[in-house]
């Protein structure tokens, strides 16, 4: 990318790489390249095993796409040989003809992969997975005491924090904790 | 239609269409179903690529960070901007069980009312006398209409339940109420929140919840009370597992019980609500060092298409950067492939006829040529570069540009100018994808390897 000029550092611009914590990126050649003065990068790792939510390569119109248009190239493509007479299947020449049509179902198509950046809160930059439910459930005491908090650099809309409001358990939290929490909340009021 | 569309957030209402079509049916006998849908998939296509476009005249580097501009701009582009790719027509999901929770508590109260109506009309009346003829059925219509019940009362199930004195019903064919009901709430909320910190419940498990809950509590007392007025044999103030079918029952539009699927404890060490606001904190200073992204004098709420916006149409928390370069952000991720069908799934679910008793056989190749490609995508949803890694022990250009039998070559094979003429996309030998990015033509990025891929 480099050797094409694709990102010039002009201004102080830097491009942004962000990656999943696969051991190739911390390998040396890699690291050596991006932390090369004339041709710098920022790179960032997201959360390990935790790619489900954050990578964008990861969603559904990404690679989800990719495979299932794949898988029907290649149906339609042993039909059509079957349909000509051709009994050798699918051989290694029709690789690329069938990764064409499986780029093009996926990877190219803008608008979704738009869906995509901002369905995991990379452009805008809303937090967004900190909306999901199972993420929101794993929030310590401390971190929810945190959330309305003014100071606290990030605001959540009020229409999830209606619907969580009284219902909030944490990875602390016990049965127990629940059970006990009507009488806690009523020696607290009283 | 779009106005409904919107208020209903980004649904067509149920009956919509219906409404429209029986209102201009009279005028427009050539209108169908069909039609108005098309039509309006096709409004909802134009308005869609006018809010494209709108994107795209919009400069990727805005002149100065000025948060006034874009309120206005996004304002301006407010009634454009907020639809969803998907276009469903149809109830939500959910909603048809919900109504139907709705309809039945309907009846249910309908039915008290007129009882206890009826029941206080019969003790006005002196010893001996009888109601008016035609009363009964005047209060059921009169009820009805208030509570909009449209299922029939029968007067003689009204007056039944007078002589039985049973006033208060719970359930639309009578029967008890559980003493639990009060509780029960709390139970399925317990339930869910334990589902969501993936420490799931079992169903013994959760009957001991119940129990324990319960234990030395009024609801305990109520039940004991209630099960010796039943005769009942088990008088230890513990549920059993029949409670909980029925439970179970009650609630059946809120938990269901399944079996587990294996999560690996890595990912339940690691998907927590501290680590991703570390990651995306992270991220974001090191976006602000790379001068790709700028703080915002001031948070602001924004769509998911960087559009200022109010609360009540944000998506997401409130934004305090901005991407100024998006442009400049990559990410990418590999995927993993092979020509061989053996691990295919059935996309679409696409079915077969056969004869009955006999299984439908799919010819699938099984030769092999595994691969991996990484996709580059930009932050504004353009992708970037295509790179692809072949098994193979060195580089073989056949492999590499590919053969489409599906396209009848240009020339004949012998021609000195034979590749020449049919190499690029769309020919004989394609290659490997085309990109255009920042308007400039980028070809597939392939290599080999003999690791595994």
């Amino acid at each position: 990318m480099d050797a094409l000029d694709l990102f010039p550092r002009t201004d102080g611009v830097k491009p942004f790489l962000l990656l999943d914590g696969h051991g190739s990126r911390l390998h040396l050649p890699f690291l050596k390249y991006i932390n090369e003065p004339k041709d710098h990068w920022i790179g960032c790792i997201g959360v390990p095993y935790g790619t489900a939510l954050w990578q964008i390569g990861d969603s559904k119109e990404q690679n989800r796409s990719f495979n299932m248009a794949i898988t029907k190239a290649k149906d339609d493509l042993l039909s059509y040989k079957e349909s000509i007479g051709l009994t050798n299947g699918v051989v290694p020449t029709d690789l690329m003809p069938i990764i064409n049509i499986a780029w093009k179902k996926s990877f190219t198509r803008k608008f979704k992969n738009k869906n995509a950046i901002s369905d995991r809160g990379w452009n805008p930059l809303n937090h967004h997975l900190l909306l999901n439910k199972d993420l929101h459930a794993t929030m310590t005491t401390k971190e929810s005491s945190l959330e309305y908090c003014i100071d606290h650099n990030i605001f959540l809309p009020n229409k999830t924090n209606d619907n969580e409001e009284d219902t909030t358990l944490t990875s602390t939290t016990t049965v127990a904790d629940f059970i006990h929490r009507p009488q806690k909340e009523a020696s607290l009021s009283a | 239609m779009y106005e409904a569309y919107l208020q209903n957030s980004n649904r067509l209402p149920y009956g919509h269409v219906g409404g429209l079509l029986s209102e201009m049916k009279g005028s427009h006998k050539w209108l169908t179903r069909n039609i108005i849908n098309k039509a309006f998939m096709k409004f909802r296509k134009d308005l869609k690529n006018v809010s494209k476009k709108e994107d795209e005249k919009e400069s990727p580097i805005p002149e100065e960070m000025n948060l006034e501009k874009s309120t206005i701009s996004s304002a301006l582009t407010m009634s454009t901007v907020s639809f969803e790719s998907d276009f469903r027509l149809g109830r939500p999901v959910g909603s048809t069980d919900e109504k139907k929770c709705r309809d039945r508590k309907k009846i249910i109260d309908a039915k008290n009312e007129i009882v206890k109506k009826i029941a206080a009309a019969k003790n006005t009346l002196k010893e001996g006398k009888r109601m008016k003829r035609g009363k009964l059925k005047q209060i059921i219509k009169s009820v009805s209409v208030k509570r909009g019940v449209s299922n029939k009362i029968l007067p003689g199930a009204i007056r039944r339940r007078v002589e039985q004195n049973s006033l208060v019903n719970y359930h639309v064919g009578g029967g008890q109420v559980s003493q639990m009901q009060k509780i029960e709430p709390t139970i399925v909320e317990i339930i869910l929140q334990m589902a969501r910190i993936r420490q799931c419940l079992t169903p013994s498990t959760g009957l001991q919840l119940v129990n324990s809950l319960i234990k030395d509590t009024t609801t305990q007392k109520d039940l004991l009370e209630w099960k010796k007025r039943g005769n009942s044999n088990n008088m230890e103030g513990y549920l059993r597992r029949g409670y909980w079918r029925r439970f179970m029952a009650r609630n059946k539009e809120k938990i269901v019980s399944k079996r587990g699927q294996k999560y690996e404890l890595n990912r339940q060490n690691w998907t927590t609500y501290a680590n991703f606001v570390h990651m995306y904190d992270h991220c974001i200073n090191e976006m602000v060092e790379a001068v790709v992204a700028a703080k915002l004098h001031e948070p602001v709420w924004m769509d998911r298409y960087c559009k200022i916006c109010d609360e009540r149409n944000a998506y997401g928390c409130k934004v305090d950067h901005k991407l100024i370069r998006p442009d400049m952000c990559i990410c990418g991720d590999e995927v993993g492939g092979s020509i061989s069908m053996k691990g295919d799934g059935h996309v679409g679910g696409q079915l077969m006829l056969v004869g009955k008793g006999q299984v439908p056989m799919k010819k699938i190749s099984t030769n092999d040529k595994k691969f991996t490609l990484i996709g580059l995508t930009a932050f504004t949803g353009e992708p970037v570069m295509c790179v692809l890694i072949l098994e193979g022990k060195r580089p073989n250009p056949s492999v590499e540009a590919g053969i489409d039998i599906r396209i009848t070559p240009n020339s004949s094979c012998s021609d000195a100018d034979f590749i020449m003429k049919n190499c690029g996309n769309g020919k004989y030998l394609p290659g490997g994808p085309e990109l255009f990015f920042e308007g400039r033509r980028f070809q597939l990025l392939s290599a080999c390897t003999n690791q595994q891929v």
